[in-house]
């Protein structure tokens, strides 16, 4: 990437030169949150006068700043990528043209439980405060006090088994019960995952990846879609709650676009791409879309 | 040394606009600048007291009403080679300046012979505020975190882009437009959906578009936050340029922070002075901080946030 459409990008995360991969990683997550946040100051006291077509198009902007930039010094984002694959990423960069190159990062969304969802835990911190060095632990200690990050874990980890009983009541409402105390750092959904890691990699590798690549890049991303992909693996939504840590209720609001049972947006984004990763669809492109449809239609 | 006029303004009343204003002159002065500092608060002056003035005087009066230029209404304050315009106008009504006086009083202090002239705003968004802000050769924005502060920065931002576009069709002899679209703007501009009234300026035709953008390019604020208590809520610096940016177009600086600090206090409640607040190292930090950042036109980054 030349040095000035870098600087370019850099600037859309309010990045200097200097700015470390770790930077990057920090300032894109600050503002995937702050921008689908609900409740930080900066955002709501624009009031109605950012609408959601341009929270949209903003996140885009930044979504496509940092791919850009995480692309650029050729190390792939997600740590088992082999070499042959990085130098070809690499290759596509500098052929492609400098806007469009975050298609080539799409190619190379595999899943992997290393891949940093903290961001998207939007509703969480109010003051979306960010990992910042030697501050973080103290703002946890002092902001949760009562009410500790663990016991937030906690609280997300369990609520989906909360919701098991009655089966299959659609009316109840559900609402997500994510403290908006907690400590952002914390990065719940790689926990969810080590539970039954090695479970989940091995179902992934099941799944015919190249196929899907192809249609769900050009298809959107719809809760029918995701339905139809579950189905013709054969599992039925309870199976995949329970794989997912997800309330199966959930599955099936998500499957039926069931927005208005879906309150929490941070929650939901997290709930799609734990979902795609599950049939080894791109989550970024799967979240994208249907968070899309999730803002347009409520 | 080319002279440069700074404005602080913002919206909100009692952000710390007056004592800020006041650190910036008083720092510069003793840098060895020419400083003069003026009490743009029609309603509230107060830097008098700040910089150990005693009221009585009042300089704007003696040039609206008098008729005396503004360069023999400079009071002395505590700090050689700091001057002060006294807004003080008990006897004075602010709504009875006309516009054509108002361009007068700006063009007297373009004229001003000083290094750095610091004008002082008010809180609100009144026109001549807004005016006076866009005069500047930096435009320092203050808040402080709370919603209420930065929702007034919004209309602020608002008011001033709305204004500054609206000089520049008309100076571009685009006056109809005053009343489609620029209807009852900037007194308005609260309930303006920002980027509808974009786009429609911009549909208007290509040489306005190009004179919108032109607008939106000229204008460049720098943000100081205010009253910090922790060291999160400075990140609200890197949030509102962001807004600045990608919202209304328009560059942001994010040029520091100022915490918390009980000797301000003290100093707007007369149990301090301008000398000895200016001694504490952490408000002197960020002064010389803040301002060379102003001066230079550089600003803080995400990454050095730490
Ligand atoms: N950094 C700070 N720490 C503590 N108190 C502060 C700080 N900055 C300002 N204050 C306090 O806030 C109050 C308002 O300050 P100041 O008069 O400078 O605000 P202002 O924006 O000029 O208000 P107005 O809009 O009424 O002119 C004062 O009591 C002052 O002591
Ligand atoms: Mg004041």
């Amino acid at each position: 990437m030349r040095k000035k459409v870098k600087k370019e990008y850099l600037k859309v995360l309010e990045l200097g030169e200097n700015a470390s991969r770790d930077d990057i990683e920090n300032a894109y997550s600050y503002f995937v949150r702050l921008y689908s946040s609900e409740d930080s100051p900066e955002i709501t006291a624009l009031k109605d006068d950012l609408s959601i077509t341009e929270r949209n198009r903003i996140l885009s902007d930044i979504d496509k700043a940092y791919k850009a930039l995480v692309g650029d010094d050729g190390v792939n984002r997600f740590e088992f990528s082999s070499k042959i694959e990085q130098q070809e990423i690499v290759l596509e960069d500098e052929s492609v043209n400098e806007t469009e190159n975050n298609e080539a990062e799409d190619t190379e969304e595999i899943p992997d439980e290393n891949e940093p969802v903290i961001e998207f835990i939007d509703t969480v911190d109010p003051i979306h405060d960010i990992p910042v060095e030697g501050s973080s632990n103290v703002d946890a200690k002092t902001e949760t006090s009562d009410n500790g990050a663990g016991d937030e874990i906690d609280s997300i980890l369990e609520f989906p088994l909360e919701e098991s009983p009655d089966v299959d009541n659609e009316k109840d409402e559900i609402k997500f019960e994510i403290s908006k105390s907690a400590d952002p750092v914390v990065e719940f959904p790689g926990e969810v995952y080590s539970d039954d890691g090695d479970h989940l990699e091995s179902e992934i590798e099941k799944i015919e990846i190249h196929d899907n690549i192809n249609e769900e890049s050009v298809v959107e991303i719809t809760g029918k879609y995701l339905k139809k992909q579950r189905e013709s693996r054969g599992i039925k939504p309870r199976e995949l709650g329970s794989q997912l840590n997800i309330s199966h209720k959930i599955i099936t609001y998500i499957e039926n676009e069931k927005f208005e049972k879906l309150e929490d947006p941070g929650y939901l984004r997290w709930a799609i791409k734990a979902y795609a990763k599950f049939l080894g669809i791109s989550t970024e492109k799967c979240a994208e879309d249907y968070m899309r449809r999730y803002r347009n239609k409520k | 040394m080319k002279k440069e006029i700074w404005a602080i303004g913002g919206g909100k009343g009692g952000t710390g606009k007056s004592v800020i204003s006041a650190l910036f002159a008083a720092t510069a002065a003793k840098n060895g600048k020419k400083v003069i500092i003026i009490d743009g608060d029609l309603g509230g002056a107060n830097l008098h007291s700040l910089l150990g003035v005693s009221s009585g005087k009042s300089s704007l009066n003696e040039f609206f009403e008098k008729k005396i230029p503004l360069s023999e209404t400079l009071i002395e304050t505590v700090i050689p080679d700091l001057a002060l315009i006294s807004g003080d106008m008990m006897s004075y009504n602010p709504l009875s300046v006309k516009y054509i006086q108002r361009l007068k009083f700006y063009r007297h202090i373009k004229e001003l012979d000083a290094d750095l002239i610091i004008i002082d705003l008010g809180a609100g968004t009144a026109l001549n505020t807004i005016d006076s802000f866009l005069l500047a050769d930096k435009m320092v924005l203050v808040t402080t975190p709370e919603i209420t502060s930065i929702e007034n920065l919004y209309i602020f931002v608002k008011k001033i882009i709305v204004r500054k576009i609206k000089d520049m069709l008309d100076y571009e002899g685009f006056k109809e437009i005053d009343k489609s679209i620029l209807l009852d703007i900037p007194k308005g501009a609260e309930s303006i959906k920002f980027t509808e009234f974009l786009e429609k300026l911009k549909g208007l035709g290509k040489e306005q578009e190009k004179i919108v953008s032109q607008g939106l390019e000229s204008l460049t604020v720098n943000l100081v936050l205010n009253q910090i208590r922790e060291k999160k809520y400075a990140q609200y610096g890197i949030s509102l340029k962001s807004v600045l940016k990608r919202h209304f177009n328009i560059d942001a600086l994010f040029s520091g922070y100022f915490e918390y600090n009980e000797s301000i206090l003290k100093l707007v409640s007369g149990d301090s002075d301008i000398e000895t607040v200016m001694i504490d190292k952490k408000i002197s930090e960020s002064v010389n901080f803040i301002t060379k950042n102003i001066s230079s036109g550089s600003d803080v980054n995400f990454n050095e946030l730490k």
